[in-house]
């Protein structure tokens, strides 16, 4: 059974009606005429424990409404949900014990205190036993590095450093679950990737569940095996990050280095292509070809070269996700 | 949630209550200047007030140092009234750090009594400078001990009534979203319909009515009238069950807005 569970979630926020023409700003205080948006438009989503999950869309598309809601902290209009077996907006103070949350853009930390009071305070608040308290802050403190900075006010960290305490804060207490809206934006790419080292580790030793909203596809690439696509508060792609890079961008590019005195043997490879391979770029030592791996291996592809020239020097890369997304985005839907 | 559920402390309050304390030192230079108003505004009460006495002993049986008792005593009510609270509650809603009260193990009410109680707490110290500067300025005389100890349990009403009133005010931020303009002018009328300019000894009986009917009454002039022993004994008695019932009532108002809030809620800043 799925850990967090979603059916036809629905939030719609209401606001009046600005009147326009003469006297508008008086008129628009007595309209009664309201404007509906819909933030989240009938999500449904199913996220077994263990998962991490990409949550991808565009700004505005509905994402953080949807974690908002799996938190505790917005009613939906309609739709139901549950997170490790509680609705989150019924029983808020119970499905606090069982997630972790960080906003990127606020943090949950006390802005006057320490950092290490902040830790304290929460160990207390989700009575995590002091023998536990102590073992977790040592691991966090070793894990995200914040020996420096344990005892400096939170005012007074710099960007990296806040969005490790906030992580630290949220997995403090060891919750099953931790909701990430944009846990790596603005920082730097240092500290983006420290960010994801600690999220794969606390997911491979606790087996914790994550599901991450982010504008960094570095984030899913790195991360998340799944992910969920929304865009206008609908989801339009949910499944394995490699059925998206299978629709979109089946082809691998291999480059190839050879020797000094391989020039004209390279030469002849690219004339001579085997079914599957196209060239992408020829210089002297230097080629790029692109395969089709439901043609013909990329193995293959690299024995034959490698029996035909001197290779000193070869890599295979995939196409990137960046332009996958901008695709899907464009397009408002997804490729089967 | 039922009435036991709000005497059902979280182990975390405690906590939440001694952070709040802490961070009250924070406001200590805001605390000081706050002090010197209300010590400057005693002081006017004072001589104008002793103006109108103009030498006479009493006046409608209410004698010159009772009423001075009263007005020192009601100065000091509002320095530490319970009023935090809505700044608190103004500031997450408008920054949306209400969000993250929302993912806490604890009510989003309770935490910010918790914040509340904190605060009065860590003023408590305070007490040590203004109430001889308070002595100076105005009068002080420490009531009978019978009276005393029903001051005190008046005053825990009236703070309990001023938390949950201004705990209501904040909260109607999550319909008006800028609460600025209703907190200034419940502030202001508050301040003199509990009595704390004119004590309703000497309002009109057609404002005094209506002065009764409000709850501001109950959050300063009822235990300031105790304190000074213009009400005493039996008297007693009906000035705290006009209290109790506007606990109850708040309470009960209370929570159906906070129930209500929660469909309402926009976190502002995304």
């Amino acid at each position: 059974m799925p850990i967090i569970e979603a059916h036809n979630l629905v939030k719609t926020f209401e606001r009046t009606k600005r009147v326009d023409g003469r006297f508008s700003a008086i008129r628009t205080l007595f309209t009664r005429e309201k404007e509906t948006k819909v933030a989240v438009d009938g999500v449904s989503l199913g996220i077994e424990a263990g998962e991490i999950v990409g949550y991808l869309g565009p700004n505005g598309a509905g994402k953080s409404t949807t974690i908002k809601m799996l938190t505790g902290i917005l009613v939906p209009t309609s739709g139901t949900a549950t997170v490790a077996g509680v609705t989150p907006w019924e029983h808020r103070e119970a499905n606090a014990m069982n997630i972790g949350v960080v906003f990127g853009q606020r943090s949950q930390l006390w802005w006057d205190l320490p950092l290490d009071e902040s830790f304290r305070l929460i160990g207390k608040m989700y009575r995590v036993p002091p023998e536990r308290y102590r073992a977790n802050l040592d691991m966090l403190t070793e894990l995200l590095g914040m020996e420096s900075f344990l005892t400096t006010p939170v005012r007074q960290l710099s960007l990296g450093q806040r969005m490790r305490g906030d992580l630290a804060a949220a997995t403090l207490y060891e919750p099953p679950i931790l909701f990430l809206d944009e846990p790596t934006v603005g920082l730097d790419v240092v500290a983006k990737e420290r960010m994801r080292g600690f999220i794969e580790e606390i997911n491979r030793q606790r087996n914790t569940t994550v599901l991450l909203t982010t504008h960094d596809l570095d984030d899913v690439e790195r991360l998340c095996k799944r992910i969920l696509i929304i865009d206008q508060g609908k989801v339009l792609f949910d499944g394995p990050a490699t059925h998206l890079k299978r629709a979109y961008a089946p082809f691998r590019l291999l480059d190839i280095t050879v020797a000094g005195d391989g020039a004209t043997q390279l030469q002849e490879i690219s004339q001579g292509l085997p079914g599957g391979v196209d060239i992408v770029k020829l210089e002297e030592f230097r080629a790029t070809f692109r395969i089709d791996p439901d043609v013909v291996p990329v193995a293959a592809v690299i024995a034959d070269f490698s029996a035909r020239a001197p290779v000193i020097d070869l890599a295979v890369r995939e196409q990137e996700m960046d332009g996958i997304i901008r695709e899907i985005y464009e397009a408002k839907a997804v490729r089967k | 949630m039922t009435l036991a559920s709000l005497f059902h402390v979280n182990p975390a309050a405690p906590e939440v209550i001694r952070i709040a304390a802490r961070q009250f030192q924070v406001y200590r230079v805001r605390m000081l200047f706050w002090l010197i108003t209300m010590m400057i505004q005693l002081y006017l009460l004072r001589v104008v007030w002793m103006a109108v006495y103009d030498g006479r002993d009493s006046v409608n049986g209410v004698p010159a140092s009772t009423l001075l008792i009263y007005l020192t005593i009601s100065s000091l009510h509002l320095f530490f009234l319970p009023n935090r609270i809505v700044f608190e509650i103004e500031d997450r809603i408008s920054t949306g750090k209400v969000a993250n009260d929302l993912i806490r193990p604890l009510g989003f009410m309770q935490q910010m009594i918790a914040i509340q109680i904190g605060s009065i707490v860590g003023s408590l110290p305070l007490l040590v400078v203004v109430i001889p500067v308070a002595a100076v300025v105005g009068q002080m005389h420490l009531p009978s001990p019978g009276n005393l100890v029903l001051y005190l349990i008046s005053l825990f009403l009236a703070f309990t009534i001023s938390l949950l009133l201004w705990m209501v005010v904040g909260m109607s931020g999550f319909w008006l979203l800028n609460i600025g303009g209703l907190r200034s002018v419940i502030s202001i009328a508050g301040d003199f319909l509990a009595g704390a300019l004119v004590p309703l000894w000497f309002m009109p009986d057609a404002l005094r009515v209506v002065v009764q009917l409000l709850p501001f009454q109950a959050m300063g002039f009822l235990p300031a009238s105790i304190f000074a022993g213009q009400t005493s004994g039996m008297d007693t008695v009906q000035p705290l069950m006009v209290q109790a019932i506007w606990v109850v009532l708040l309470l009960g108002i209370a929570k159906l807005v906070w129930k209500k809030a929660q469909r309402k809620l926009v976190i502002q800043g995304g």
